[in-house]
């Protein structure tokens, strides 16, 4: 095994990007229920208001946020000659995604705690 | 000692050793006739180039009793690049 | 100051009689300048000759003794023991990962060479070669100075986990290549080239992970290489266009402003 951080930064982009592809069928299988009447529909809705989805939505901002900022990460090695600056730009974009999700997390947490 | 029957180094070291030795005999032997000096092949008893005995390749054919060496012209083009000594 | 004592810790490995690899320790007494191969070597003379590894040249120009030291792929005969002894004086050293392995630290390039072929590393000339010599600015030249150093040791192709993860993946040394013979301004083949290396094995496998970089013992960027043969593929057909263009005027000299 090759330990690098772009090793790191492929494994948690390819993470996050399953994860949010299961989060899409998650989302849908929710939203799809609507077919089903507005009885089925809120069934589903009070099965995803539960303290331990809550904590996930931390998660799932985490990898949207992290996701993106990735490919920004990549878009800007694409078209820029920055391959010197690779563990820098890695660096900064985890520092970025982590402060997002800090900031974005705490006003779940809350929300969540007071639910 | 590699006696392993997988890339044995050890023994590719040994063949090479072997062929080391079959070429020092052929390189010692056409020195010891080629009674001049050119180029890389330096001696002190023979210090000075001789084209008129010299200018040749040696050959050397592998026989029971070592090798045998012969002698073949080497290909010049008088006209346009006569040999001349080499003077630093 | 050197140690005392240096610890060589070696993968061993024969398929022949060993069920899976193991690790032999080998202590010796290094100099100042004891390279690693220089330690594989006195290991080999002195205590086990049956330890077995790919040297040639001893200065990093054959690129046979690529091997994965401490956990990075390196050439051994350019890397001072020194520089990847620990503090303890132990150094780890193992075949190159994600290759077949043969024997102890010898691996298995066929898949390597392969590739590389896959890419046509050759010269594809135009039809009409000029009469004397292809005439090409300074400029180009510098521009394949990334690729032309590239000695084939393999080292970025075995640090590369797109190579562990996809069989198919083209890999790093020979898109290497691809770019040298794309960028050459005397290849008539650009488009071809191109339209193969857009394939799903070619650039865009490529998950920018940079390992490639960080692993070649020549300095070379194919991460930057790849980027740029993802470029051109995206504008091929023009890029023929001024390929076509450009070699119209190989014969004539260089005007330099």
């Amino acid at each position: 095994m090759y330990k690098s951080t772009g090793f790191i930064s492929f494994v948690l982009r390819r993470f996050t990007g399953v994860a949010l592809v299961l989060y899409l069928f998650t989302h849908m299988w929710v939203i799809g229920s609507v077919n089903s009447g507005p009885e089925a529909f809120d069934a589903r809705l009070n099965l995803v208001q539960t303290p331990f989805f809550k904590l996930a939505e931390i998660a799932l901002l985490a990898a949207v946020v992290y996701h993106a900022f990735d490919g920004i990460r990549l878009i800007i090695v694409h078209y820029f000659d920055v391959t010197e600056y690779r563990k820098s730009l890695f660096y900064a974009i985890f520092a970025i995604s982590a402060i997002l999700v800090i900031a974005g997390g705490i006003p779940i947490l809350l929300f969540a705690l007071e639910g | 000692m590699d006696k392993s029957h997988r890339f044995n180094t050890d023994l590719l070291a040994a063949i090479e050793t072997a062929h080391l030795l079959d070429f020092s005999e052929v390189i010692v032997a056409g020195a010891l006739e080629r009674k001049e000096s050119r180029g890389a092949h330096a001696r002190t008893d023979f210090p000075k180039r001789d084209d008129e005995n010299w200018l040749k390749h040696t050959l050397a054919k592998k026989t029971d009793v070592g090798p045998s060496l012969s002698y073949k012209p080497v290909y010049v083009d008088w006209e346009r690049y006569p040999p001349q000594e080499r003077k630093y | 100051m050197a140690p005392v004592s240096a610890t060589i810790r070696v993968q061993r490995f024969n398929p022949d009689t060993d069920d899976k690899p193991y690790y032999d320790n080998f202590d010796l007494t290094p100099e100042r300048d004891t390279t690693v191969l220089d330690a594989l070597h006195m290991i080999k003379a002195e205590q086990d000759g049956s330890l077995t590894f790919r040297r040639s040249c001893r200065h990093a120009i054959c690129g046979s003794c690529a091997m994965n030291v401490n956990g990075h792929n390196i050439l051994v005969c350019k890397t001072p023991l020194q520089d990847v002894l620990n503090k303890n004086g132990r150094v780890t050293i193992r075949p190159l990962p994600y290759l077949p392995v043969i024997k102890d630290l010898v691996v298995d390039r066929s898949s390597f060479w392969e590739q590389y072929l896959r890419v046509k590393p050759w010269l594809i000339p135009p039809e009409d070669i000029p009469e004397k010599e292809f005439r090409v600015s300074p400029e180009e030249v510098t521009a394949l100075n990334n690729a032309e150093t590239c000695i084939m040791c393999g080292a970025c192709y075995s640090a590369c986990q797109v190579i562990g993860l996809t069989k198919g993946y083209i890999g790093p040394h020979a898109l290497l290549k691809a770019f040298l013979r794309v960028k050459d301004p005397r290849d008539a083949a650009s488009a071809e080239r191109l339209a193969d290396l857009a394939g799903s094995d070619g650039v865009y496998r490529c998950h920018t992970i940079f390992n490639c970089i960080d692993a070649c013992p020549k300095d070379l960027n194919p991460t930057q290489a790849i980027e740029t043969l993802r470029k051109l593929a995206q504008k091929r057909l023009a890029y023929e266009r001024s390929r076509v263009q450009r070699q119209r005027s190989l014969q004539n000299p260089i005007v330099v402003d």
